[in-house]
């Protein structure tokens, strides 16, 4: 099993973002990982109705997705990684994802957040969960489109005073 | 839908897109009622644009069972994402993806007394048949023209 990527972005699948990943990064197969999308019906449906044409995708729960990734059967696929904040990227990290880098898409604007970019806002709750991925050697990178270069996402966070 | 009145209609799209487009049809058709627009910052997320939307349906009057159609920029991005989560809640409203000026336009001057159901398939039909190629229109009718010894 190869995860190709993993992002953190909640706005999850939108637009032609992922698409441009999926081609940049040679992944054939996306696994959105969030537990309340994964148990409601609808939503799910309504994801999987506007995909893009062109792309596998499965929407599970964080510890199914961590199932799915360690299951030998899918050896073979090349995998795109999307949750929705840090906190289930951290769930993913220490239930042995084995992902080395993370990169940061869209983060809201939430009450009590702080602004880090034009469209990334963190919490203290996400804070100190990109603290704690960073901590524990994983490399976190923000970058909206492949083309941008890979900016180091802690060092944004220092110096957007949010550190 | 038992009154004659407009269909209410909501725009969403990225950036300044909707209320640009409320801005040119009303240029042509004049001031519009019934009429929203919400639109897809970069700081937002797709929960906070549908809480958006669900008030400009109330503000614009539409009970819960009620009928409106709301028109996205582009189909599976956010906005159309945040519009199509509000059929869980709301059964008779419509979403139609990918609006043009030409869409707006025509569904906007024509919307007394028509269900939200015809008024989307209109959009949809009014919307891709509005595209059209001119520079190949033109050159195929000068060539016509040419061929039919209209030569200057």
């Amino acid at each position: 099993m190869t995860v190709k990527h993993l992002r953190i972005d909640n706005r999850l699948v939108h637009g032609q973002v992922v698409v441009t990943w999926l081609q940049a990064e040679r992944a054939d197969t996306i696994v959105v990982a969030n537990d309340g999308i994964a148990a409601d019906d609808f939503q799910k449906t309504m994801l999987l109705a506007v995909k893009p044409p062109s792309v596998n995708e499965l929407i599970l729960s964080v510890d199914e997705a961590l199932a799915f990734v360690k299951d030998p059967a899918n050896a073979a696929r090349q995998v795109f990684l999307l949750v929705k904040d840090p906190v289930d990227a951290l769930r993913l990290h220490r239930g042995g994802v084995g992902v080395k880098t993370m990169n940061v898409g869209n983060m809201a604007f939430a009450s009590g957040s702080k602004r880090v970019t034009r469209t990334v806002f963190v919490t203290p709750r996400d804070v100190e969960a990109f603290t704690a991925l960073s901590d524990e050697g994983v490399e976190l990178t923000a970058r909206m489109m492949p083309t941008e270069g890979r900016n180091d996402f802690m060092k944004m966070l220092r110096e957007s005073k949010v550190l | 839908m038992t009154d004659a009145g407009p269909m209410p209609m909501l725009l969403v799209g990225h950036g300044p897109l909707a209320s640009g487009l409320r801005g040119a049809v009303e240029m042509i058709g004049g001031p519009q009622e019934a009429f929203a627009v919400v639109q897809l910052r970069p700081e937002d997320d797709v929960e906070g644009v549908a809480k958006r939307l669900e008030r400009a349906l109330r503000r614009l009057g539409v009970a819960r069972d009620g009928e409106a159609v709301i028109f996205a920029d582009l189909f599976g991005a956010a906005p159309a994402n945040a519009a199509a989560s509000l059929l869980r809640s709301r059964p008779n409203i419509e979403v139609v993806a990918g609006m043009n000026l030409p869409m707006i336009l025509d569904a906007a001057l024509s919307r007394d007394g028509v269900s939200a159901r015809e008024l989307a398939e209109r959009a949809v039909e009014s919307g891709r048949d509005s595209v059209r190629d001119v520079g190949a229109v033109i050159r195929a009718a000068l060539e016509a023209a040419n061929s039919g010894g209209n030569k200057a």
